[in-house]
């Protein structure tokens, strides 16, 4: 099928358009159009993962790429490859199962699902763009519906927690754009050079002979190659006693760090998460932090392979505070949604720590900790979500004794909850081992004594989960909540794959890391400074 | 060099000289009255003492700066005037008549809208 | 004879628009105050061809220029393209006073003629090379705008923003005219083509020669006309009356004065340092002192958009606020003339072009939301974005653009001046852009939460259908524009601008 990554993109956006022209009050029309537009991209990426993609090859797939704005030699350039085909299909599926978890919401529905569809054109966009410009602005696209998102349908503190969210996120965003405007031009002088030199580096990529300033693949091979140094520009590649690498190096990296959230920019986090309605709390943690990650293995690291050189120990360090501090922060926390968020930024924290370490065991437990985390933190969610439109509150002291009442939902929590505290055969294990191995394993100096710390993150992570659990479903029962309702079948359904997913990736994780594997090769050879 | 400046001496002794004699003249041959307004330090037509923040009518600015703007738009009547024979020589003088008459035009329309708009009768 | 009636057909987009100022007026009278509106349909046609003329003429003009009136008109692509936006703005703001509900309906013929008396000035001002020509336009445009801005006379809002436009106007024309006097003493000339570069038996001195024997003078000339024209595009230190006088005069012409106006502005200031310093066969020796003003007019950019933003957030009336966001973005089209380049003088333009797009569709929206709760104050909005979606939604689109995300034009005007900023080297002031970008986030999307976010408040449930569909447009175009939609060919006119900024020295010379 031609064309199917621009069809997966952008058959939510037909959709956000066909609900627009629906009347205000045919509310059941309004959500089979969203359940089809998320679900015909869930059949196709499905498709696309175990039929169409080659998992062979580390080349980019499905390839859809025309001139877009000649006057800036932007294009429209899309193509997939093993780092994002997973992430891909996650959000098709997160994004299908939001759908029916928002059922509950009964406020301007409407606008609800055209935002949801909207941020979910900018979601597949940015999984699948090759072309910085396009990227960009798929990345700016998600931030409207997500500032709606929260700030129309969360919580009593919503304003301020979207806007929060909205300024964390550009702070970060126009300091990439700030980079990714000295790359462009850095690009386009030394493609417009011609040298032997550039046109080694580009021979191996589509971009030979092409003026496409912006594509992502062609600053790869030219700033693998050791070219994109800046040396074009008016400041002749140092800008205020500083390396243009090592400038737009961390120009990116706190753009995308921000996303992640990496110690210390993940203070909008917990108020996004507590604030947001719960399916989009599941889409924030399950695909949005995921942003993050992969935008930094896509469009930071390899673009300047010396700055993630030079600094790599630096944003190991990071990775680890992020786990150590998350989770003990988590430890204290009684609202049970702040708890997870917290717990995001601890898991999110194995995601840099392995990627860090440039071993091949590091990175694809890194690009597996995103999978994975997608899951299980969308599970947590979720859970918190039942809880909550039952009681009306999260406070973790005010439960207790639930298992007695609510028992199918006591053992569906029970089970995400083992997933996202890594127990053996189910998914998080998989990939926090793999992290943590690699990290091991890593030539570089230092990085054993950040592994030996961060195992302190997982004991701290078992503790609060497990008195979080101890608290809400064990001891007495609360005589508040005698009748309580256990889980209708509508929120098992929604948590079922996602469960399944934890348990399955938890046996044979392979299922994701052969697709992976060439891409995440390709990509230490690129990160790797001779 | 001094002695450069000897005109510039005789100049201001003329200037002085001559605004002293008259007064010494007009001292000593004209006639003597007195009065309070006589003792007034002229100020336009305005009392010297009393509220600063006086109220005139707003007419007679307006009527003022009507009186400018046709006054100084019809000054360029003067010049075209005599730069018409020129224009004539180069054989564009219809056009340029043409213009002047769209100018004049302009002003006429100008002063058919402030007739109309009231601009030129006191009363209103 | 020939000769002269075509060259008068270089005028002739300036001839219909006075035509049409006098037929407006001679209308008005003749109906004695009756029903306004059919003066303002015949506006809307006036400008319509006056459109259409000047698209003929850019298609005739090709890279080139030319010129007309013994040297001091300059038809060239740089003038036509402000001239096209000033008409295309013009008849949305044509628009706006027709649908202004707090607008009287009848007997107010003089407000369309001293719109389009404003916009002759900025016709005049773009299209010259000549500093008498430009101060006569851009006087024009001024007085017209002051008579503007106080045009309801009742309101002592209004008055005041009269009076104070006046005075700070009248100081800054004053400065200019020093500065104006000052670079005719030194060379001569009014001509700015020959300040750049006079050839031999001109009669003139080249500002490159005066500059070589006594810089100071030269630089004090520069900067007091540089000092005119940053008051009319409100460039800090001389914003000071931009708030007040945007928030007293009635909306519509406050529209135009933060479009029309600026716009014009800002293409007699880039047309005047092009002529001194950038154009090719400007004197050699005076380019390198056009980098130290390049860097000066940094520097206040930098200035002036940090402290519009700073002091945006802070506002309650909406109407303050896009005021203050105006200055904001006057900083961020000066980067463009700070980077002394083609490239940079053509990123300012798009900008301005942009800026048009967006600031139309603001504007509008504050026309309509005024029309429905007489009201301009930001917490005023709540719960709109549920009354009245299409408006609302409209508005977050111009939000967008104007803070400088994609996928509208905003964004896109943003990035190509930082393109140009950073190529000349001023990859500080970029930095300092991009983290205002930031603050101004703050502070649009406080409408965007009042308009949303916050539970409604009961309304009179009225809608204006015509503005709604005007800001409809609008928005779909700031967006269209920012995907470089068919062909973008926005880029491209502003590409050509600067390229057709040339010097007349032979044309001038052979006076």
């Amino acid at each position: 099928m031609d064309h199917i990554l621009s069809w997966i993109t952008f058959l939510p956006l037909i959709g956000m358009i066909a609900i627009l022209f629906v009347p205000k009050a045919n509310t059941s029309l309004i959500k089979t159009i969203a359940l089809a537009a998320t679900g015909l991209p869930l059949v196709l990426a499905t498709w696309l993962y175990f039929g169409l993609f080659d998992k062979m090859s580390a080349d980019l797939q499905m390839v859809d790429r025309f001139t877009w704005i000649a006057g800036l030699n932007a294009e429209y350039y899309v193509g997939i490859d093993g780092l994002s085909i997973a992430l891909v299909w996650l959000t098709a599926l997160l994004l299908f199962i939001g759908v029916p978890a928002s059922f509950g919401i009964n406020k301007a529905q409407k606008s609800y699902y055209a935002l949801l569809l909207l941020l979910e054109v900018g979601i597949f966009g940015v999984f699948v763009a090759q072309d910085y410009f396009l990227f960009y602005v798929f990345w700016e696209v998600m931030l409207l519906p997500m500032y709606f998102l929260i700030g129309i349908w969360g919580g009593p503190r919503r304003e301020y927690a979207a806007i929060k969210f909205f300024l964390y996120t550009l702070a970060g965003s126009v300091l990439m754009l700030v980079a990714l405007v000295a790359l462009r031009l850095d690009m386009g002088a030394l493609i417009d050079s011609g040298t032997a030199e550039v046109v080694s580096a580009l021979s191996g990529t589509e971009d030979l002979g092409r003026n496409a300033y912006f594509s992502i693949p062609a600053m790869t091979a030219l700033g693998g190659a050791g070219l994109l140094t800046g040396s074009t520009l008016p400041f002749g590649g140092d800008f205020l006693g500083m390396q243009f690498t090592t400038w737009v190096f961390w120009f990116l990296f706190i753009g995308f760090a921000i996303k992640v959230p990496v110690f210390p920019f993940h203070t909008w986090l917990p108020d996004a998460h507590v604030q947001a309605p719960t399916p989009i709390s599941v889409i924030l943690a399950g695909i949005l932090l995921k942003l993050g990650g992969y935008g930094m293995i896509r469009a930071c690291f390899p673009i300047v392979p010396q700055g993630f050189d030079d600094y790599s120990y630096a944003l190991g360090v990071l990775g680890v505070i992020s786990i150590v501090y998350g989770a003990y922060v988590a430890l204290g926390q009684t609202d049970f949604k702040r708890m997870v968020a917290y717990s995001s930024v601890s898991h999110m924290g194995y995601v840099l720590l392995g990627m860090a370490a440039l071993t091949e065991w590091g990175m694809s437990g890194a690009a597996l900790q995103m999978f994975n985390h997608g899951t299980s933190a969308a599970v947590l969610f979720l859970v918190v979500g039942v809880i909550y439109d039952r009681a009306h509150h999260r406070d973790l002291n005010g439960f207790g004794g639930l298992a007695q009442v609510m028992p199918r939902y006591w053992a569906l929590t029970t089970l995400g909850f083992f997933a996202a505290l890594g127990l053996p055969g189910l998914a998080g294990f998989v990939s926090e081992a793999m992290t943590l191995v690699g990290a091991y394993q890593s030539p570089r100096p230092g990085f054993k004594l950040l592994v030996i710390i961060s195992v302190l993150g997982i004991v701290i992570t078992a503790a609060f989960l497990l008195w979080a659990m101890q608290r809400v479903f064990l001891g007495n029962l609360n005589p508040k909540y005698k009748d309580i309702k256990d889980i209708n079948a509508r929120e098992v359904l929604c948590q079922a794959p996602l469960l399944f997913l934890c348990i399955f990736l938890g046996i044979l994780p392979h299922y994701l890391l052969d697709w992976m594997r060439p891409s995440v090769a390709l990509l230490i050879q690129n990160l790797t400074v001779n | 060099m001094l002695s450069q400046y000897g005109p510039i001496l005789i100049l201001i002794a003329l200037v002085l000289g001559f605004a002293a004699g008259n007064l010494v003249i007009s001292e000593l041959l004209g006639k003597k009255t007195s009065a309070i307004g006589k003792a007034d330090a002229y100020e336009c037509g305005m009392g010297s003492i009393g509220n600063a923040r006086l109220r005139l009518s707003i007419h007679f600015y307006l009527v003022a700066v009507l009186f400018i703007l046709f006054d100084v738009e019809s000054l360029l009547l003067i010049p075209w005037a005599v730069s018409a024979k020129f224009f004539e020589a180069q054989g564009v003088g219809g056009i340029v008549f043409t213009e002047i008459v769209g100018f004049v035009a302009v002003l006429g329309i100008g002063l058919a809208y402030v007739w109309n708009k009231g601009g030129l009768s006191w009363d209103r | 004879m020939n000769a002269y009636i075509e060259q008068m057909g270089l005028i002739a987009p300036e001839l219909v628009l006075t035509a049409l100022s006098l037929f407006v007026l001679t209308w008005d009278l003749l109906k004695k105050g009756r029903n306004s509106d059919h003066i303002g349909y015949a506006t809307l046609v006036g400008l319509a061809v006056t459109g259409w003329l000047l698209l003929q003429q850019w298609g005739m003009l090709g890279d080139k220029g030319t010129q007309t009136a013994f040297g001091m008109v300059t038809i060239d692509r740089f003038g036509t393209f402000f001239k096209l936006f000033t008409v295309g703005s013009m008849a949305v703001v044509t628009l706006f006073v027709m649908l202004d509900k707090n607008e009287r309906k009848h007997g107010i013929g003089e407000y369309y003629f001293l719109l389009i008396g404003a916009s002759i000035g900025a016709f005049f001002m773009v299209s010259t090379n000549n500093l008498l020509l430009l101060m006569l336009g851009l006087e024009l445009l001024s007085l017209a705008s002051y008579s503007l801005a106080g045009f309801h006379k009742g309101s002592k809002r209004s008055a005041e923003a009269a009076l104070k436009y006046i005075v700070f106007g009248g100081l800054s024309a004053g400065v200019m005219l020093y500065g104006i006097s000052l670079l005719y003493g030194l060379t001569g000339t009014l001509d700015l083509g020959l300040m750049g570069h006079a050839p031999e038996g001109s009669g003139a001195v080249s500002l490159a020669t005066q500059f070589d024997a006594s810089p100071i003078p030269v630089a004090i000339a520069v900067v007091l006309v540089l000092a005119g024209f940053a008051y009319k595009v409100s460039v800090v230190p001389f914003h000071f009356w931009t708030p007040d006088v945007y928030e007293g005069a009635p909306t519509p012409v406050t529209t135009f004065l933060a479009v029309g106006s600026k716009a014009a502005g800002f293409a007699a200031l880039l047309r005047f340092v092009g002529a001194l310093f950038l154009t090719d066969g400007v004197d050699a020796s005076i380019v390198a002192y056009g980098d130290r003003i390049g860097f000066l007019l940094a520097i206040l950019a930098a200035i002036t958009m940090t402290l519009g933003n700073l002091s945006a957030l802070r506002q309650g009336s909406l109407k303050r606020m896009l005021a203050y966001s105006s200055i904001a973005h006057a900083g961020y089209v000066l980067m463009g003339a700070a980077s002394m380049t083609s490239e940079g003088f053509a990123a300012a333009m798009f900008y301005l072009a942009a800026y048009y797009c967006m600031n139309l569709g603001a504007f509008g929206f504050l026309i309509y939301f005024e029309g429905v709760t007489g009201k301009d104050d930001i917490d005023s909005l709540k719960g709109m974005g549920w009354r009245h979606p299409v408006v609302a939604w409209s508005m977050v689109v111009f939000l967008v653009a104007l803070t400088g995300l994609p996928p509208t034009v905003g964004f896109y005007g943003k990035l190509i001046l930082f393109y140009a900023a950073i190529d000349a080297g001023l990859a500080w002031l970029v930095i300092i852009a991009a983290i205002n970008s930031v603050i101004s986030l703050f502070y649009y999307f406080r409408v965007a939460k009042s308009m949303f976010l916050t539970e409604p408040v009961p309304q009179v449930p009225m809608r204006q259908h015509g503005l709604a569909g005007i800001l409809c447009v609008l928005a779909v175009v700031t967006v269209l524009a920012g995907l470089g939609a068919f062909k973008d060919p926005l880029r491209g006119w502003a590409d050509e601008g600067p390229a057709s900024l040339e010097i007349y020295a032979t044309d001038a010379g052979s006076r």
